[in-house]
């Protein structure tokens, strides 16, 4: 695979050094854009919160905030 | 690079196998750089701008002793598509969670524990969603809605590990410790009297206007703060719990005794 895409970057050794990092950062900047953040509600250690949706709360509310 | 010889197609799928492990491996490493470290960086100017911003709004407008009604529900504008800006109470950023209330997504007020460093300063900010908690601490949202000081449960909840962390030491809290939550118009300091308290993402009990686990005869003015634990993972909620000991009026200059060194 990387050899695949080695191969079929134009230019010299140094030409195609440069499109690689070039390529290498876009993939990162990808990750930590948009596909990180979109997988990070699926992954198991982020949640912080509890549920509750299943408590009876009886006491009345405490009123509007002033 | 020139191959001396045609790989023969074994080697090929050996090799192409290698590097796709190889990518899968990476990818996981820079997730863990992310999630730990990029998302810190961040978070915490997240909640830098909006506690300047938060400052900045109580600053704007003129100080009266209750914050002008907003109309409710107001229709947002949402950043993102998607559940990132959904709430644990099913609700959207951008609307009013009550009558007069902040809207969800936005910094209402600051929470101080000197615990946890004499500057530590986070912005509260409306609802659960996980963006509000990208921006600091979330509040919940969920009826009988508790604003800060009000009899019932003011509950709180910010990431321990990742966006910040504003929770990261919340473990390092003892009973008697000061939590302070300052709004537009008002200070009010509460005391540790229970936790950590381990249990269960789905018992949401401790968030009631009384956790029947305290103990505490009812018409309790608390703060409930909940974080991950064990750190690193979503398993188990911690939970602190104070009661209400004191209000003051935010005036120039004015700062609480619990903050003060």
């Amino acid at each position: 695979m990387y050899a695949f895409i080695w191969r079929h970057l134009p230019g010299n050794v140094w030409v195609r050094i440069a499109i690689s990092l070039v390529l290498v950062l876009a993939i990162v900047y990808a990750l930590f854009n948009w596909i990180f953040p979109w997988a990070e509600p699926m992954l198991p250690f982020g949640d912080v919160t509890v549920d509750q949706g299943n408590v009876q709360d009886v006491q009345p509310s405490g009123g509007l905030p002033g | 690079m020139p191959s001396c010889r045609p790989m023969g197609v074994v080697r090929k799928v050996i090799r192409g196998t290698a590097e796709i492990v190889f990518t899968i491996g990476l990818v996981g490493l820079l997730l863990c750089v992310h999630q730990l470290w990029w998302t810190n960086i961040e978070g915490r100017a997240a909640a830098q701008e909006s506690l300047e911003e938060l400052y900045e709004s109580w600053e704007q407008e003129p100080t009266a002793d209750e914050p002008a009604p907003e109309a409710s529900p107001i229709a947002g504008i949402p950043e993102d598509e998607g559940p990132q800006d959904v709430g644990t109470d099913g609700q959207k950023d951008g609307t009013a969670a009550a009558p007069g209330g902040a809207i969800r997504g936005e910094a209402f007020a600051a929470l101080y524990i000197p615990r946890l460093g004499s500057g530590y300063k986070k912005p509260i900010v409306e609802g659960t969603s996980a963006q509000s908690l990208r921006k600091g601490v979330g509040h919940y949202t969920y009826a009988p809605y508790t604003a800060p000081g009000q009899v019932g449960n003011f509950g709180i909840a910010a990431h321990r590990n990742g966006n910040g962390e504003p929770f990261r030491h919340l473990n390092k809290l003892v009973a008697g410790d000061f939590v302070v939550v300052q709004t537009k118009t008002e200070w009010y300091t509460y005391q540790i009297v229970r936790g950590p308290f381990i249990t269960k993402p789905d018992n949401g009990e401790v968030l009631a206007s009384n956790p029947p686990m305290l103990g505490l005869p009812g018409g309790q003015r608390l703060i409930t703060l909940t974080t991950c634990d064990p750190e690193f993972t979503s398993k188990n909620r911690m939970i602190y719990w104070g009661t209400l000991v004191a209000t003051d009026v935010s005036r120039p200059g004015f700062v609480p005794a619990a903050l003060k060194k």
